[in-house]
């Protein structure tokens, strides 16, 4: 899309027809007046000066301004309009000081020990002036053909009209679509369409609101891509924030009229059930109120729907939504006697790694993730130790993938076959090539893995059947979430490595499924630390280098951004910060701040970001409003039954059961419900799993015409008349 | 203020430049001079030194609160000041061009009155700040060029003044316009009387009541009061003239922090300065009827300083002479004493908002001249 911003702007903002006449304005001339009169907060009015000295002059990319005593809501952040002699500058209001005639502390002192009390007042208040620094985002000249870096001269300053901070952002030059990232909150008031300041309930000034966009085309590629999140754990909101971008950037890229494009997300869930209920909305359906309100989830705030509203997106969960996970060490599914496992037959939800397991909210979400030997073969040096991984260990790994060993089963019949070897030929030391006691080690090493790799390593043959898989296509709109939070370290690093390699490799053969794929990785300075040899470093980095090229972006998040490799962080065309330790604010990743920005993001609260983004001159902060969907502790209370607390009742999870498997002939919620009534959680449990099982059952040996219901129901009978 | 150059919106440096090359293509012999420092910081600190002499009539002066004049210490603390207004002016006399043996000089005189409300926050009251542009050459030296120069500083709108103008005697106008350096001093009296000008109108302007203001407000006037007006006291910050002698001299020097003398009246005679305009036919019959009333009054401690640290005079119109009232204007004087003007080395004698108001009024001046040689 190419959008190009009207000579003349329309005049929307800052000026009304309660304003009166169109009167001059001090300071200004007329040229500049009718050249930027949409640009300006003319209903305010001029809210300080520009003013430049010899130690301190105006520049073309800082320059200073006093405000006016009375203008109290000017503040860093904010961004104002100044003018050069045939430009507007618009620029970010920072680093305020206060200057009065006072030559030294010392001085108030002595002033205030006279014979009079501290609290006395002096006649006479040393004038002070306020003045910030403001860093230019963008300068507008009369003619659209020239670029002005003439710094402001001395004259007035006003606020900028959303008109003019959607100039200074750049989004007349956006080549793509532009996607809201934040919302940015001036000094000015809105005004009604009459002209008067607009106040909220409670007779509050509403401050003018306008939303900070990126462009897509810098954010998804192909001319910048990927974004970066850094923060403190649980302070900066970094990943309510990256879904919230997600969710912004599915819904504009599948709207966009002129060029509508299928993107998909693929997450890693690291920690406890933080991503696992993102198919969940964040407001409650009338009869989860109750449910929502025990499990502490207090759905959007007013001023949540109208962010949504300013930045033109629905607060809707993610759909469609899927979870992969490994199993449970020690409750890989085996098959007695079989060659191959076969989870679409076999699996049951709750054996799997993940917190997301109440019947009823597994089916159609929760997907197993279950290796053979086979994939582990192709990356030894992450499945040995590095010690243990010698040439002669590599080779003999290397003989045995040539062998097409495919599970732990056929290796155990090399290995018997090798002894059988050496049995019939006790001088040989050598089989094929390799040392007898290379053998025995790596007998020895491959004995630990299904330990090692425990939940994730099958000693069979691993078949999926219908089941999605984790590395398959993509659908548009799709968040697909791989649950790693579980898993032991080893688990953990193999199954992020191997799926966004695999990943990557669709994407070289332009298998992807959609036009764009997000990957969300957290914990970036785990996978791919600075100048370190990470698991997935050279992955990262290589997705870094050329992902954009390749319509696969990257969306990383870190607690310290100077210890993620350099090469990737250099490679984002979006960069947002939250909270900062001081620890880290001090490393060189944060030298091109200012001193105010850094205080700024030291004690930055809950969902205030500061962005940086390829249009931007420099950086801005924004606000975001909460996740449209249900936060991962609250879900799993509400909706996984967990925390002692009120949560869906247990009916409508076989509701969902049966829905799935009868479809349209599937009763109504509320049938079920009144079916089961009076039967406890684990009861309700066992039948959903009964019923799962028996269709899954029946649906593999093609008997479609079976009703899950009426399996359903001749369950909770029998259960009835056991109790009695 | 008088505009000199073509356009309005030219600044007053590039005026002059485009007229010295005018003068120049009339064959006028200009020589540049606006390199060297105003005459300001020429004669700043000087002083016209003379054998000491036992100027002081004391018949003359009159006591009014007491017989000899004795230390009092100031009761109150000065809360509910209603010292509200402040009045100063300030100067800068350049040179610009010399003619012959003639220096041609310019100053820009400014003068305003200071508004304090009850919060302590102060601004120029609307309506009091007052330019004065005047150009000072001698009209009657007879140097060729000048009248060029005159006629084209006038044609263009322009204020000449001549500093020699109260000089009737041809001989000694001639004799003085062919000393360049005594022509240089007439023209700084001269363009201190344009101030002093200045200033003296703005306090006519309070005595009818301008700007508006209630009844019991005070007016503080930085130096001499120059006129008896209503509600207005002057603050005389050099001591170079001293009136008392002997005893009364010393209870003077020995005054503490926040003590005054009792006030007195001192015949007009004595006194410096042009300008005033306290009725001298009175004097002349009386000595001391319509004379200010006055009394010394000590800011800040003077231990180990001179003896003049922190001292003022302070005038009154003659109708000030009730000890509670001038009680009242002592204390609310000293309540003047903080916020300290320090980054001024005369912040002893320096009341804060008057320091404020020169601050406003030299920057004002600065910016009138803004690109002048002699700034640099």
């Amino acid at each position: 899309m190419t959008a190009t911003m009207p000579i003349a702007m329309p005049s929307t903002n800052g000026f009304h027809p309660a304003d009166g006449v169109d009167v001059p304005i001090p300071g200004l001339t007329e040229t500049h007046r009718h050249a930027f009169s949409a640009l300006i907060d003319r209903a305010t009015g001029q809210i300080g000066r520009v003013v430049g000295s010899e130690k301190e002059p105006a520049g073309s990319h800082k320059f200073y301004i006093w405000a006016k005593h009375d203008e109290v809501s000017l503040d860093v952040g904010h961004i104002v309009v100044a003018f050069s002699e045939e430009a507007a500058v618009i620029g970010v209001v920072d680093e305020p000081r206060r200057f009065s005639d006072l030559r030294s502390f010392l001085d108030d002192y002595f002033d205030r020990q006279l014979e009079d009390a501290i609290e006395e007042t002096v006649p006479t208040q040393r004038p002070e002036i306020l003045v910030f620094a403001v860093n230019v985002l963008r300068t507008k000249h009369f003619r659209d053909d020239v670029t002005s870096h003439r710094p402001p001269e001395s004259g007035p300053v006003f606020y900028a009209t959303p008109n003019a901070i959607e100039f200074a952002l750049g989004e007349h030059e956006f080549s793509g679509v532009g996607v809201p990232a934040l919302l940015h909150t001036n000094g000015n008031a809105a005004r009604e369409s009459t002209g008067v300041p607009s106040l909220n309930a409670n007779g509050d000034v509403v401050f003018q609101r306008a939303a900070i966009r990126v462009d897509s085309d810098y954010l998804l590629g192909p001319e910048a891509g990927h974004a970066n999140w850094t923060g403190q754990s649980g302070l900066a909101t970094k990943t309510s924030h990256a879904l919230f971008l997600t969710s912004a950037v599915f819904q504009k890229m599948r709207n966009d009229p002129e060029r509508p494009r299928k993107v998909a997300a693929l997450m890693f869930n690291v920690k406890g059930p933080d991503l696992l209920w993102l198919d969940k909305p964040a407001e409650p359906e009338l009869d989860l109120r109750e449910a929502y309100a025990h499990a502490g989830a207090k759905g959007l705030r007013a001023e949540d729907h109208e962010a949504y509203q300013a930045l033109g997106l629905r607060a809707e969960p993610f759909s469609p939504f899927r979870i992969f996970a490994p199993f449970r060490p020690g409750q890989v599914p085996y098959t007695h006697g079989s060659e191959a496992v076969h989870l679409d037959r076999s699996s049951s939800p709750t054996a799997l790694n993940t917190y997301r397991n109440a019947p009823g909210e597994v089916n159609g979400v929760v997907y197993p993730i279950l290796w053979q030997l086979e994939a582990l073969l192709w990356t030894p040096h992450k499945v040995f130790e590095f010690g243990d991984l010698d040439d002669k260990l590599f080779g003999l790994v290397s003989e045995i993938r040539e062998r097409q060993i495919a599970s732990m089963d056929q290796l155990q019949a090399l290995f018997a076959e090798i002894d059988a070897h050496f049995e019939a030929n006790p001088d040989r030391q050598e089989w094929q090539g390799h040392h007898k006691f290379t053998i025995m080690k790596a007998r020895n090493r491959f004995k630990g893995l299904p330990s090692k790799f425990g939940g994730l390593l099958s000693e069979q043959m691993v078949e999926y059947g219908k089941l999605p898989r984790v590395d398959e296509k993509f659908g548009d709109g799709e968040l697909r979430v791989v649950d790693i939070a579980g898993c032991n370290t080893n688990v953990q690093e193999l199954i992020v490595s191997s799926v966004i390699t695999k990943v990557w490799k669709m994407a070289e053969e332009e298998q992807l499924g959609v036009d764009k794929l997000i990957i969300f990785v957290d914990e970036l300075n785990k996978y791919a630390p600075g100048g370190g040899e990470g698991g997935l470093r050279d992955t990262l980095v290589d997705i870094a280098a050329r992902g954009r090229h390749l319509n696969v972006v990257l969306f990383g998040a870190q607690q310290f951004r100077s210890k993620v490799e350099s090469e990737i962080l250099g490679n984002c065309g979006t960069s947002l910060y939250g909270r900062v330790g001081d620890e880290e604010i001090t490393n060189a990743a944060y030298r091109s701040l200012s001193e105010t920005t850094k205080a700024e993001l030291l004690g930055l609260p809950k969902g205030r970001l500061l962005i940086r983004h390829a249009h931007f001159r420099t950086p801005i902060f924004g606000t975001f409003p909460m996740p449209p969907t249900i936060a991962g502790m609250a879900g799993q209370r509400v909706f996984n039954g967990e925390g002692g607390t009120v949560g869906v009742h247990p009916s409508v999870s076989l509701w969902k059961v049966v829905a799935r498997w009868d479809g349209e002939r599937a009763p109504s919620k509320g049938e079920v419900r009144e079916f089961a009534d009076g039967l406890d959680r684990a009861t309700i449990e066992r039948i959903c799993a009964r019923v799962e099982d028996g269709a899954r059952t029946s649906n593999a040996r093609g008997k479609t015409g079976t009703s899950a219901w009426f399996q359903a129901k001749d369950l909770i009978q029998r259960e009835r008349k056991r109790s009695i | 203020m008088a505009s000199v150059g073509a356009r309005a919106s030219q600044s007053f440096t590039v005026q002059v430049a485009e007229m010295a090359a005018r003068l120049r293509r009339d064959g006028v012999p200009l020589a540049d001079m606006r390199s060297s420092e105003s005459l300001e910081l020429t004669f700043a600190g000087a002083v016209e030194v003379r054998m000491p002499s036992a100027d002081a009539d004391q018949d003359a002066i009159e006591r009014i609160e007491t017989d000899p004049i004795i230390a009092r210490v100031v009761p109150g603390a000065g809360r509910g000041s209603r010292l509200t207004h402040f009045l100063d002016g300030s100067q800068r006399t350049l040179q610009v061009w010399r003619i012959g043996l003639v220096p041609v000089a310019t100053t820009i005189a400014a003068a305003a009155l200071l508004c304090r409300n009850a919060a302590g926050e102060v601004e120029i009251a609307p309506g009091t700040l007052r330019f004065q542009h005047v150009w000072l050459i001698p009209r009657r030296s007879g140097q060729t060029g000048l009248g060029d120069l005159i006629e084209l500083i006038e044609g263009s709108g322009g204020v000449v003044v001549d500093p020699l103008d109260q000089v009737d005697d041809d001989d000694v106008y001639a004799a003085l316009a062919g000393d360049y350096g005594k022509l240089q001093q007439a023209a700084y009296v001269k363009a201190r009387e344009v101030r002093e000008q200045l200033e003296l109108k703005l306090l006519d302007d309070w005595e009818n009541g301008l700007p508006e203001r209630r009844d019991d407000e005070w007016l503080v006037v930085d130096g001499r009061l120059r006129s008896d007006v209503r509600n207005a006291v002057g603050l005389v910050k050099s001591m170079s003239r001293q009136q008392l002698t002997g005893h009364e001299a010393a209870t003077v020097f020995d005054l503490a922090p926040g003590e005054r003398t009792t006030a007195f009246r001192f015949p007009l005679s004595n006194w410096r300065d042009l300008g005033t305009r306290f009725d001298v036919e009175a004097v002349g019959a009386t000595g001391k009827v319509d004379a200010p009333t006055m009394w010394y009054l000590r800011l800040h401690n003077s231990l180990g300083q001179d003896a003049r640290h922190a001292l003022v005079r302070v005038e009154a119109g003659k109708h000030v002479r009730d000890t509670g009232q001038i009680d009242e204007l002592s204390a609310w004087l000293l309540a003047e004493r903080a916020p300290r003007a320090t980054s001024d080395a005369r912040w002893a004698t320096l009341l804060y908002p008057i320091h404020l108001l020169e601050e406003i009024l030299k920057r004002r001046v600065d910016a009138h001249t803004r690109g002048w040689p002699a700034a640099r």
